[in-house]
């Protein structure tokens, strides 16, 4: 029976990663036949091809009137939050006088998985957690209506080069004889962009003749001054800073022309581009935290353990500061690695874009149907 | 004001076609040339000069002779003009168009055909940026207006402005909101029964949206009919004046003559 439903998210055109979780999950919800339409923070109604409607958004203040007037004009059955934790509560604490069904749908960046956050998501019909250390933390905590989400990448289009297809995109950027190091992530400070130079430093240091490509937010207002940083460094030379929001086939271009995916990141809610460079082919070097270990374990990827931890200024979740040294060396003695590449390409291909569909539906089914929802 | 008779046309059209013009000849010779071949013929052509330079105008004065044209020495902005203009006419339907609005062939008689259906009041058209347009404000025939609708705000928008024209989600007609002042026919009988436009808009900006509510406010539906198809430039004489819209200070009196009507509803996310 096809239902209604109201999914609400991070719809930004120019690099959301929100966006590549819940596109592909409105997308196959209405391919098996729901109604869904899409409220898009960050959205201003640029022309798209999906399946289904996004609305523009400006802030949550409106969010929240568009919620109430949908359920009266269009009296949807579910609504899907894809968001982090405290924005997940603040629709939460706005809706609590409506009788709408709600779904949550979140990362956690690191454990523990704090009282007040699980009182708050306890409140939801249901909350996925994108990865599987998350969804750990949450039983942990005590929080029973919850289960592990496994968000999937489109392996079709984020595919191996063939060995033309990489000479060509290197050749075209003038990055023959580079070995050439890429970053995707934003420029805030859980991304650890500093240590990044530092261990990207170390390896030219090392003699290694490297250019670095950074797909960010340079001018994030929260971010740092990365060129300045490029500079004190000594690798401002080998930076090429890519603004975020370029084609996803541009983007793809980079990762075939990439010797190595590094993301030096203190914590990671899921890492939605180092699924896209396993996909591509190009082996990734991250630190062993959050999500990213229970995507590079076994064989798949390099897991650099940290220099310290801590908690991080909010006190809310654990960070990792990634090893410097050995993330150098790492890059610089072991990317030679065919059956790394193999492996983690196969992990890539198993994580299919219908798995969340179902499990999504499954549970909106259960939710709608009244009936008692079980541990997953 | 001086007034230039010539008839053109019927002499008891159905449609009056009331041409604005605040200097842009090059777009006006293109809006009349366009009027000139529409498919539906029962009309009279009036043409308002709101206080361009006659200097100028006078290298372009064969465009004016033949049709019924009035002038305004000075530039008295779009309102105060257009009901200037509307009392120039005395058809039950005036179509309103600016000099930078060029009309598919087709576009008046589907428009007269749809106010066929007495439940609407006044209906506008799907307008489309210029094919010949390089200016990336102005995307080549992408979609300039298919309605207006309010957002969670109750401000005025214009959804899916830059989409394709062929889109599913722009080919739809529908009631809307309100539509913009640029292209339009309305039922004279309900124009000068809502006293017209208001002119405490100044130079221009809200008065469309303002009219509509108007309109709907008798009970009539506003419609947007999207097989009647134009090609606007938009903005061409606020770029010739070089004069900044008083977008703010409209808005705000839009909204306070209407935020308690209870026409003012988020409608939005129809369109999306």
């Amino acid at each position: 029976m096809t239902k209604k439903v109201l999914f609400l998210s991070d719809f930004t055109p120019t690099g959301s990663g929100y966006l590549n979780i819940s596109a592909p999950l409105c997308a196959g919800m209405s391919d098996m036949g729901y109604e869904v339409k899409a409220i898009g923070m960050g959205y201003k109604g640029e022309p798209h091809d999906y399946n289904f409607s996004v609305i523009p958004c400006l802030d949550f203040k409106d969010a929240h009137g568009m919620i109430h007037n949908l359920k009266q004009l269009w009296n949807f059955d579910v609504f899907v939050v894809a968001l982090d934790i405290t924005h997940q509560i603040f629709f939460i604490d706005a809706l609590r006088q409506e009788n709408i069904k709600h779904i949550g749908i979140t990362p956690l960046e690191n454990p523990p998985l704090r009282k007040s956050w699980m009182m708050g998501l306890s409140q939801l019909n249901w909350t996925f957690f994108i990865s599987e250390i998350a969804t750990q933390a949450a039983q942990d905590a005590g929080l029973k209506n919850s289960s592990y989400i496994q968000i999937g990448l489109n392996t079709e289009l984020w595919r191996l080069p063939t060995k033309e297809e990489r000479e060509n995109v290197r050749r075209n950027m003038n990055l023959d004889n580079k070995f050439v190091i890429l970053t995707v992530a934003d420029n805030q400070e859980r991304k650890n962009p500093i240590y990044g130079y530092d261990i990207v430093s170390m390896v030219k240091k090392s003699g290694v003749p490297i250019k670095h490509i950074h797909v960010t937010r340079e001018n994030n207002p929260q971010g740092m001054s990365i060129r300045d940083y490029a500079e004190e460094v000594g690798i401002s030379n080998d930076l090429m800073v890519i603004e975020r929001g370029i084609g996803v086939k541009e983007l793809i271009s980079l990762y075939w022309a990439a010797d190595v995916f590094l993301l030096p990141t203190k914590a990671e809610g899921l890492g939605m581009p180092i699924l896209e460079s396993m996909a591509c082919g190009t082996p990734v070097v991250a630190t062993d935290t959050g999500a990213v270990t229970e995507l590079l374990r076994d064989g798949r990827g390099f897991l650099i353990s940290s220099e310290y931890n801590f908690i991080d200024v909010w006190g809310n979740s654990g960070r990792s500061m990634i090893n410097r040294e050995d993330a150098a060396k790492v890059i610089k003695y072991n990317m030679d690695n065919d059956s790394m590449i193999a492996a983690a390409r196969k992990y890539v291909e198993s994580r299919t874009l219908d798995i969340p569909v179902k499990q999504l539906m499954n549970k909106i089914e259960e939710i709608c149907d009244d009936k008692k929802s079980t541990q997953q | 004001m001086t007034r230039n008779r010539h008839s053109n046309k019927s002499s008891s059209p159905l449609v009056d076609i009331c041409v604005l013009t605040g200097g842009r000849f090059d777009f006006l010779e293109k809006c009349l040339k366009a009027i000139d071949e529409q498919t539906f013929t029962d009309y009279v052509v009036h043409l308002f000069d709101n206080g361009t330079d006659m200097s100028e105008k006078t290298k372009h004065l064969t465009l004016f002779q033949k049709y019924n044209t009035k002038r305004s020495e000075n530039y008295i902005g779009f309102p105060r003009a257009g009901n200037e203009l509307f009392k120039m006419g005395k058809a039950p339907l005036i179509f309103m168009v600016t000099d930078d609005v060029f009309l598919k062939p087709d576009a008046l008689d589907v428009l007269v055909r749809r106010m066929d259906d007495e439940t609407i009041g006044l209906c506008g058209l799907k307008l489309l940026f210029p094919e010949t347009s390089a200016d990336p404000g102005r995307p080549s025939g992408k979609v300039q207006h298919i309605g207006h609708a309010f957002n969670m705000r109750g401000d005025v928008t214009h959804p899916l402005v830059g989409w394709d024209a062929d889109h599913p989600k722009c080919c739809v007609s529908r009631e809307v909101s309100s539509v913009t002042g640029a292209a339009f026919i309305v039922r004279r009988r309900l124009f000068n029964k809502v006293g017209g436009w208001f002119e405490g808009y100044g130079i221009g900006y809200y008065e469309d949206s303002d009219l509509c509510m108007s309109i709907r406010g008798l009970g009539k539906k506003v419609f947007i009919d999207v097989d009647a198809i134009g090609y606007h430039y938009t903005g061409a004489t606020m770029e010739k004046l070089q004069r900044a819209a008083p977008l703010n200070v409209n808005s705000m009196i839009f909204k306070a003559r209407w935020g308690n009507s209870g026409l003012m509803q988020w409608d939005g996310w129809m369109f999306w």
